[in-house]
């Protein structure tokens, strides 16, 4: 599904030139559970952002459902993004200003999917992460568990063939956080592919898959 | 998607409120200014379009010998000729002005501005009819029309129509039958109180009916066939009808109804009412668009300064699928949204300000909905709105999503553009405070210069009717200790206009036996004028009045007294003595000798250079009395002439004017120009320093971190504000040095329009840049103040 050669990032500013992946070989088949830990720094968030499509490499190549993506303009990549990679994030990124309803919508409503179906669509995904009784509230009226509920259900809305997530349970608490994870592990039993970035072993354990990276290099990888 | 972004917008103004305020009121002021602006410039563009027959009409006038070109002045039977011998004619007609004459009905007395009609004037003009019929004057010689406000003065609330008056005219009493109440536009160049019917005039004046000579103050206007436009050679064919049928007769050209106002390009005489002036509409449409710009710089600044704040937002939308078009499309719908906002209370504020705005420029503007309003109100929502939504558009939705959800970064780009922006706002406001104190002082100077006419203490009596059997008053109203001197003579303050028979030809031949000559403009009073009026004889005697021995031909030749200007332009050294060739219109030219010389005073408006002037007496033209007062005693003295003229002159009313205020009127258009002015300078002050607070509460709110970090390392409360100060100061800086050459240049130019004008003065730069950098100083530190007191533990917690 995804297939990643000699994938290399470099951050340059007017002064320092920052290597933060150093020629990366991966391959992600669909229906795995892949995480990915190291120390801060190690360049894993910035693997994750090259696998979501959110940049682009400064060398090497990236295939994603069979199309090679390293040059693609934004918009492309926004178009391919669409629909097929969900996200999570540590700080969960609601907007504000949406309710939760909103919230989960707006990947239907950037997608133009009709009115009808965005409804059912959003209530089942709100039911799915048993959050359906707060969809009319606004982000900041809902617990750090709920929140990251409620960017889950808008990461699976679209029915995507991926999940990115990174580090999920990072602003949680244990009891909020094993909850997000069971929820990712179930998602991931369903056949959604799940990449996921972490500090937490315990969380680790439960992929199928782990790489352990440091300075922009894969250094280990086990399977379950 | 479409309600999506506007529910959006609206929490999004409901979660800042401070600066959806900021942003709106930066957009309301500017809209109800422009919105202000827009009535007036669309009423200005709207005169006499109470005349269904505004595109048909034109209006005669003729060329004339000296430099002014034109007049509208022409002569009665010109109406019969156009009706009789071009078939494109509809109908034509004319109007006389008359003097301001008595009109009594019972007891009760007014003095009303008189003119005399075609009785074909109601078929070519259409003035609201309010009760009665106009056409009846057709029919019956006796009936009269009059104004709506006349028939309020005379009648209060009761009926008019049918009532009957008495005209006062010399010592004849003219009884007269109400037709009809007209309302009389304002927008009508045509103003009056009553109307007359021409055939009504003609039974008391027989002689006149033919006469081709007699043009004062009567104006012919043209009515041409419904979709009818008139052509060159049209023109060509009318051009030489007068002057085919008299020796009095000039070449005549046709000006179309709907250009009186705005693009005559002569001098109107004082008849018509007419103040228009295309340029100042050119220059209020470029004040509006400004206020307009400086409201949207506001969003603008404000809103890509605050684009940091959406950072996350933005990124989390781009991750979740919105395309770049998608935003610029949801950020532009937030302006949209607000610049919708705005425009209703604008219009709301436009309504309210309304009334002090008509008081202020002298009209009845009312806001209505019409087409005009619909384009401004959608023109105002997606021109104002797109303008000030663009750049943070652009700019916020191009940012990089990872960037974004990182908190974005601030690029360089970002600062010049705000920085540039306050900049211009910044200059705007300077040039028109620059432009505001000069068109005041302007202003100032052309009501308050000395003209060379002692105008302190002087009352100003009209005598028009009642000529040299005015000297009994005076010489009875002089036995008042109180009453200086009194000298009767021409109406100076009306004397904007020289007609053909106001000025004079006179020749001469030079030392070398040359023929030369110079026409002259005629002036008329007794030998008290130069007293009264203060006029400093510089050479020779003054007249000396004496009507007996002026028309007995005793002088044997007119005695003139000419001014400095005319003294220059003679090239003699001493001309006093000096016979001319020709003279004053009625004593049948002749010959005149200069008996003296006066110094130059200025008897036009300070717009023109001073021409040259002769004195002359004659018991015809004798319009005013001026009376000069001790000082203090003006209440009294006027009590007493009062008395004196009822007891003396029966029947009339006595209207005294003081000369000062006089002189005053004759600069409407400056006065209206530097009020107008004012009001939107003040606009665009407030306009830019509500772009200054938003800037500073948000940098500020930005830096609560920075400020929390340089008390915590030592840095006083004072410092921390003078470090804001300086920033903003510079920037004032900058728009001071731009904005003085740029206002130079264009009140230089604006001021190039007077003969006489102020010294720009060097201290009005500074000063209009001190105004603008207090203002500023004090919304900085104001709010700077706030947050570098604040303890800094919690402004680090905070960040």
């Amino acid at each position: 599904m995804i297939r990643a050669i000699n994938l290399t990032k470099v951050f340059r500013t007017e002064s320092v030139e920052t290597t933060a992946l150093n020629g990366i070989n991966l391959e992600i088949n669909e229906g795995e559970f892949l995480a990915i830990m190291g120390p801060s720094g190690c360049g894993k968030s910035t693997l994750l952002n090259l696998l979501g499509l959110l940049d682009n490499p400064t060398d090497g190549e990236l295939w994603f459902l069979g199309q090679e993506v390293s040059k693609h303009t934004e918009n492309s990549r926004t178009d391919l993004r669409n629909g097929n990679i969900g996200f999570v994030f540590q700080s969960f990124n609601l907007i504000d200003e949406l309710t939760v309803f909103e919230n989960v919508e707006l990947p239907l409503l950037y997608a133009g999917v009709s009115m009808k179906e965005r409804v059912e669509r959003v209530n089942a995904a709100l039911d799915r992460m048993q959050i359906a009784h707060r969809s009319e509230h606004f982000p900041q009226q809902l617990s750090g568990g709920q929140q990251q509920r409620v960017a889950i259900a808008r990461a699976i809305v679209t029915n995507p063939h991926i999940v990115l997530a990174d580090e999920p349970t990072g602003n949680l608490d244990s009891v909020n956080g094993n909850e997000v994870m069971n929820l990712l592990t179930e998602l991931n039993r369903e056949g959604t592919t799940v990449v996921m970035v972490t500090h937490s072993e315990e969380n680790a354990r439960m992929a199928g898959r782990l790489i352990r990276m440091i300075d922009g290099n894969i250094l280990t990888e086990s399977r379950k | 998607m479409l309600k999506h972004y506007v529910k959006v917008a609206l929490r999004l103004i409901k979660r800042s409120f401070l600066f959806s305020s900021i942003n709106m009121l930066g957009f309301v002021v500017g809209m109800t200014a422009a919105f202000l602006i827009y009535l007036w410039i669309v009423d200005e563009l709207t005169f006499e379009d109470f005349n269904k027959n505004r595109n048909e009409i034109y209006r005669v006038i003729r060329e004339i010998e000296h430099a002014d070109g034109q007049v509208p002045s022409t002569v009665t039977q010109l109406s019969g000729i156009f009706r009789k011998d071009f078939p494109k004619v509809e109908n034509a007609t004319f109007v006389k002005y008359s003097s301001t004459d008595d009109f009594h009905y019972g007891d009760d007395f007014i003095v009303a501005k008189l003119a005399y009609v075609d009785t074909t004037f109601f078929d070519v003009f259409d003035f609201p009819v309010i009760a009665g019929d106009p056409k009846l004057m057709k029919k019956d010689p006796q009936q009269i029309v009059i104004s709506e406000e006349t028939a309020k003065r005379m009648f209060g609330n009761a009926s008019a129509v049918g009532k009957e008056i008495i005209h006062n005219f010399w010592r004849e009493q003219r009884p007269y039958k109400i037709a009809a109440v007209l309302k009389v536009p304002r927008k009508s160049h045509i103003q009056f109180d009553v109307l007359i019917g021409w055939n009504s005039f003609l039974s008391y004046n027989k002689e006149d009916e033919n006469n081709w000579g007699w043009s004062e103050r009567m104006h012919v206007y043209v009515q041409l066939k419904k979709g009818l436009k008139l052509t060159d050679t049209d023109r060509q064919m009318m051009r030489n009808l007068w002057v085919d049928r008299s020796q009095w007769g000039k070449p005549l050209d046709l000006q179309p109804l709907a250009d009186i106002h705005l693009h005559t390009t002569f001098k109107e005489p004082d008849d018509v009412c007419n103040h228009g002036n295309m340029q100042q509409v050119y220059l209020f449409a470029v004040l509006a668009s400004l206020i307009i710009f400086m409201g949207a710089f506001n969003f603008t600044t404000l809103s890509t300064a605050r684009a940091s704040q959406r950072f996350k937002e933005i990124g989390i939308r781009k991750v979740t699928g919105a395309k770049r078009k998608m935003l610029i499309s949801q950020f532009l719908s937030e302006s949209l949204v607000q610049a919708f906002l705005a425009l209703l209370l604008a219009l709301a504020l436009t309504e309210l300000l309304l009334p002090l705005f008509n008081r202020f420029v002298g009209k009845d503007i009312g806001l209505m909905f019409s087409w005009e309003t619909l384009l401004f109100v959608l023109f105002g929502i997606l021109g104002v709105g797109c303008l000030a939504g663009a750049f943070p558009a652009f700019y916020m939705s191009s940012v990089n999503p990872l960037l974004a959800l990182k908190g974005g970064k601030t690029t360089g780009k970002k600062g010049a553009l705000i920085k540039g922006l306050v900049c211009v706002q910044f200059v705007i406001a300077i040039t028109m405070i620059i432009g505001t104190m000069i068109t005041f002082k302007q202003l100032h100077y052309l009501q308050n210069a000395d003209v060379g006419v002692n105008t302190e203490n002087l009352v100003v009596v009209d005598v028009d009717d009642w000529r040299e059997e005015s000297i009994p008053y005076k010489q009875e109203v002089l036995k008042n200790p109180y009453v200086e001197s009194i000298a009767i003579g021409v109406d100076l303050s009306d004397f904007l206009q020289g007609y053909r028979w106001e000025t004079s030809k006179f020749s001469w031949q030079d030392g070398a036996g040359k023929v030369d000559s110079l026409e002259m403009v005629g002036l008329v009073g007794d030998k008290d004028f130069f007293q009264t009026l203060g006029l400093e004889l510089l050479k020779g005697e003054v007249l000396e009045a004496d009507p007996d021995k002026f028309w007995s031909g005793a002088y044997g030749v007119t005695p003139i007294v000419i001014n400095e200007t005319a003294w220059r332009m003679l090239k003699v050294e001493n001309p006093v003595g000096m016979i001319l060739n020709g003279g004053p219109f009625l004593s049948g030219r002749g010959t005149s000798r200069i008996i003296g010389i006066v110094k130059d005073f200025n008897y036009q408006p300070l717009r023109e250079k001073i021409r040259p002037v002769f004195m002359y007496y004659t018991n015809q033209l004798l319009d005013k009395m001026y009376v000069k007062i001790s000082p203090g005693k003006q209440a009294e003295t006027l009590k007493f002439l009062k008395e004196k003229y009822e007891e003396m002159r029966p029947n009339h009313l006595f209207v005294p004017q003081l000369f000062k205020n006089v002189l005053k009127n004759n600069y409407a258009r400056e006065q209206q120009l530097s009020q107008m002015f004012l009001i939107f300078t003040v606009l665009a002050i407030i306009v830019a320093m509500m772009g200054v607070f938003g800037l500073v509460a948000l940098s500020t709110a930005q830096r609560t971190k920075e400020i929390g970090i340089r008390k915590v390392n030592g840095a006083h409360s004072d410092r921390i504000v003078r470090m804001f100060c300086l920033e903003y100061m510079r920037w004032v800086g900058i728009a001071f040095v731009i904005a003085c050459p740029v206002g130079y240049l264009f009140m230089d130019r604006w001021l190039s329009n007077f003969a006489y004008r102020v010294a720009i003065g060097w201290w009005l730069f500074p000063l209009a840049g001190l105004i603008i950098l207090s203002v500023t100083i004090l919304t900085v530190v104001v709010q700077v103040w706030r947050a570098a007191s604040r303890n800094p533990v919690t402004s680090l917690r905070y960040e």
